[in-house]
């Protein structure tokens, strides 16, 4: 049998060697253990690492559409509370009008009813929240609905009633407007002013097109209503018609004529609003159910990104604890190996 | 057999002695030097009852001209690996967050809070803020890769005067043996010293030596002659300064052109063949895949004609020097992330409107898509956030062609370099342990044993120690003769 020979130099270099790789591992060990992460994911993943940083980019894009959609749902609250009170308002004008029409003095103040109601409407359709005009569409840096006594709308309703009556609702004149007259008038001339082009000339600055936002990473949807709907129209129209026209010279007939116009009007706007009320409800309900969805999507990335850069904290402590061992051995081999030697015997 | 000859052999025997524990302590005094050979001292019978000691060197050829192989393809793969940590370090950082892939998710963030309140003009800037960030991402990333091919290429010039120099150094070392083996002195320590030349020489080129007489070693590394009776000239000219489109030179032994290693497992043997690898191909993939999400930002974030009037696609939010035109698609412009830039016209800070990115017509009305100039129109926005995952092509010369979206391309850049990082690692341990397990098993075979050496020793005093009480034996005789004789 071959005695193979060994040099001096080759039993402290294995020593040597084997502690500094150990002693490498143990670095990386102990961060691991006390992070419970891959010391170094890159090298661990290779090609998936790729992976794990998408995962990670992932969830913060979803997390940051859910914030977006947390500012799309509150502009949703605020529009639905704000069609509630204008629903309210509404009611308020179908109520009084309901009752008197008779005496002079329950005309003035039902105009004065129908005053606040207007003014009322008109600054809940121009609710800003945080820096969005909510009733205007896309056009939410101006106000939707302009001032009615002070804009052209007053005006245009003052100069359809001369152009067609041929004198001023104060003119003595006016109380000889029979019923007919009047609902011919209120049909005609005015609802073309409110429920047709007359609107966005005279009263709405608002866009038809509603805002966008994209709730999802592939989907969007539209997360407000136009001033530009029916149910605000006629809510407005039933308004000003109360103030302008129970408040000037006008006769029992014509009054009549223009309370039931009234009253048809805000019975219709309080329908449409109920449903633009179900239509936002939808919307919310839309908004809330693709936060659901981001949430889920979110855990199971969150997951899978942990599986791929999570260390099992019982092997990776088990690891150090077998370095350590393994460096101890090493420790006490060389001290042993150092005394191996024929110098202390031979003296 | 007369006394004067026995007196004779206990001389020569003390004279024998000396020469041995001479090499002993040679031996004991090179016991920690890795590059010495040991040596015995044997003795050889000539005439009868005289002896001579001649010196053995104990060299292991197989194991030697294995263990510089090894050591070749050790230092290329570590210098591969070493290179691609660096890499890493500045394009990746150490969780992604000096990714391409991480600013571009910072961007698409800001888009998407931009597109919930489009009226709101600061999350315009901040948007337009972000794109800016991304942008010099892209520009940074780009000059590191520059940066770090300039400064291989300066490395690579010094290993190579490194090179030349220990050539030299072989010639003298060679000649040195050459010329004692012609007188036939001790050439034993002028061995020892080319060889641990030659084990620097196979650190930077792969060697393979040819034996001719009287010693004269002759180098090839690869199809090139390095030394053969003369060294053999190793050029290369260094360039200062790198851009994205410059081709580093060759180098050349004995003007034949070295070959640079292939694969994250490399073919390399040797530094220069590692260094040449990471300076012509590593850096030059990953700046190809930055400028690829350069040229895919410029693409996705065109302006159209709104009205599909057959107006061309002109760079928007993102823009080039070569801009408004956009870049040829699916074909990967070189230097096109040095030179990204966002327009001015979108920069509130060079006087700009970050509004453009909500409305479109930076490139004049007709590119106008919010024609009414709706504060809260949000349709282009949102579309650019959600073209951030559609997919678009890119050119497979980069290493990561083929339809992808841009963030997806972009986090595929970085399970390149991580995936080539990491094979590269792993072979570096693997060629490590065979370097060490070679290298070992040579030192055991050829290192000293202190023991041995110790022992040795013991009975080299023991044999001196007989020889003189010999002579002292002999004088005595002679002594006693003498005095009968007198």
């Amino acid at each position: 049998m071959k005695v193979p020979y060994i040099s001096s130099l080759s039993i402290s270099q294995a020593l040597r060697y084997s502690m500094a790789s150990a002693q490498s591992q143990l670095a990386s060990a102990e961060r691991e253990v006390s992070t419970g992460r891959l010391d170094d994911i890159g090298l661990t993943l290779g090609h998936q690492t790729g992976k794990f940083i998408s995962l990670k980019g992932d969830m913060q894009r979803l997390e940051t559409l859910i914030d977006t959609n947390g500012l799309a749902s509150s502009r949703m609250k605020v529009s639905q509370s704000a069609i509630s009170q204008i629903v309210s308002r509404t009611e308020d004008i179908l109520s009084s009008t309901a009752s008197g029409v008779g005496l002079d003095a329950d005309q003035s103040v039902l105009a004065s009813v129908a005053k606040t109601a207007l003014a009322d409407i008109t600054a809940i359709l121009n609710t800003s929240h945080n820096g969005d005009y909510i009733f205007s569409g896309v056009n939410s840096d101006a106000p939707p609905i302009t001032d009615y006594e002070t804009g052209p709308a007053k005006a245009a309703f003052d100069t359809a009633f001369s152009t067609f009556f041929g004198f001023s609702k104060d003119d003595a004149a006016a109380q000889a407007i029979d019923a007919a007259t009047m609902g011919t008038f209120l049909d005609t001339v005015v609802e073309p002013q409110f429920l047709g082009t007359g609107w966005a000339t005279n009263v709405s600055a608002a866009a038809d097109d509603a805002i966008l936002s994209r709730i999802t990473l592939t989907q969007s949807v539209t997360t407000s209503v136009s001033a530009n709907e029916d149910g605000f129209r006629q809510a407005v129209m039933a308004s000003v018609i109360t103030v302008e026209l129970f408040s000037g010279n006008l006769g029992e007939q014509a009054r009549s004529a223009v309370a039931s116009k009234t009253r048809q009007l805000a019975g219709s706007a309080v329908g449409n609003l109920a449903n633009l009320q179900g239509r936002v409800g939808l919307l919310e309900q839309q908004v809330t159910s693709a936060n659901e969805r981001l949430e889920a999507q979110i855990d199971i990335l969150g997951e899978h990104a942990n599986s791929l850069e999570a260390v099992d904290p019982y092997e990776a402590s088990t690891r150090l604890t077998s370095l350590i061992t393994q460096i101890e051995t090493s420790y006490a081999l060389t001290a042993r190996i150092q005394k191996l030697s024929l110098m202390r015997f031979v003296s | 057999m007369s006394l004067t000859t026995a007196l004779n052999i206990a001389q020569t025997s003390l004279l024998n002695v000396g020469r041995q524990t001479s090499v002993v302590s040679t031996n004991i005094t090179n016991s920690e030097n890795e590059n010495y050979t040991r040596r015995s001292a044997a003795l050889e019978s000539l005439t009868p009852g005289a002896r001579v000691v001649s010196i053995r060197r104990h060299a292991a050829l197989d194991l030697f001209q294995g263990s510089i192989r090894a050591l070749s393809e050790n230092s290329a793969q570590q210098t591969i690996s070493n290179q691609l940590d660096n890499l890493k370090s500045v394009l990746v950082g150490a969780d992604g967050e000096l990714s391409a892939s991480a600013s571009l998710t910072k961007f698409h963030d800001a888009l998407q809070v931009y597109s919930s309140s489009p009226s709101n003009g600061l999350l315009g800037e901040s948007a337009v803020q972000s794109a800016k960030d991304l942008v010099r991402r892209l520009n940074d990333a780009s000059s590191s890769i520059q940066n770090t091919r300039a400064s291989i290429d300066g490395e690579i010039s010094g290993t190579v005067d490194q090179l030349n120099d220990l050539l030299s150094k072989f010639y003298d070392a060679n000649l040195k043996v050459m010329n004692g083996t012609i007188a036939g002195s001790d050439i034993n320590d002028s061995l020892d010293h080319r060889d641990a030349l030659l084990k620097e020489i196979s650190k930077i080129v792969p060697v393979s030596t040819i034996n001719r007489e009287n010693n004269d070693l002759v180098l090839v590394s690869g199809g090139a002659t390095l030394f053969e009776t003369t060294p053999r000239n190793v050029t290369f000219d260094a360039q200062p300064a790198y851009g994205p489109t410059t081709v580093g030179s060759a180098v050349r032994v004995d003007g034949i052109q070295l070959s640079a290693g292939t694969g994250s497992n490399t073919t390399a043997k040797g530094t220069l063949g590692a260094l040449l690898q990471v300076r012509d191909t590593v850096t030059v993939n990953l700046q190809g895949q930055l400028d690829e999400v350069a040229r895919g930002l410029i693409e996705q974030f065109a302006e159209n004609d709104p009205s599909g009037g057959g107006l061309p696609p002109l760079a928007g939010l993102f823009t080039y020097p070569g801009g408004p035109g956009l870049p040829p698609a699916g074909t990967v412009v070189p230097g096109l992330a040095q030179s990204i830039s966002v327009n001015a016209l979108f920069d509130p800070a060079e006087g700009g409107n970050p509004a453009l990115l909500r409305d479109g017509g930076a490139n004049g009305a007709a590119y106008v898509e919010n024609t009414t100039g709706a504060a809260a129109f949000s349709d282009r926005l949102i579309r650019f956030g959600e073209q951030l995952d559609k997919p678009i092509t890119f050119d497979g010369a980069t290493g990561i062609g083929g339809d992808k979206s841009l963030l997806s391309f972009a986090a595929g850049s970085v399970s390149w370099l991580e995936g080539y990082r990491s094979d590269a690692s792993n072979a570096a341990a693997t060629k490590d342990a065979l370097y060490v397990r070679l290298t070992s098993t040579l030192t055991a075979e050829t290192g000293v044993n202190l023991d041995q050496e110790m022992s040795r020793l013991l009975d080299l005093e023991h044999t001196f120690e007989a020889s003189a009480r010999l002579i002292r034996a002999v004088d005595e005789m002679l002594q006693d003769l003498l005095a009968a004789v007198r």
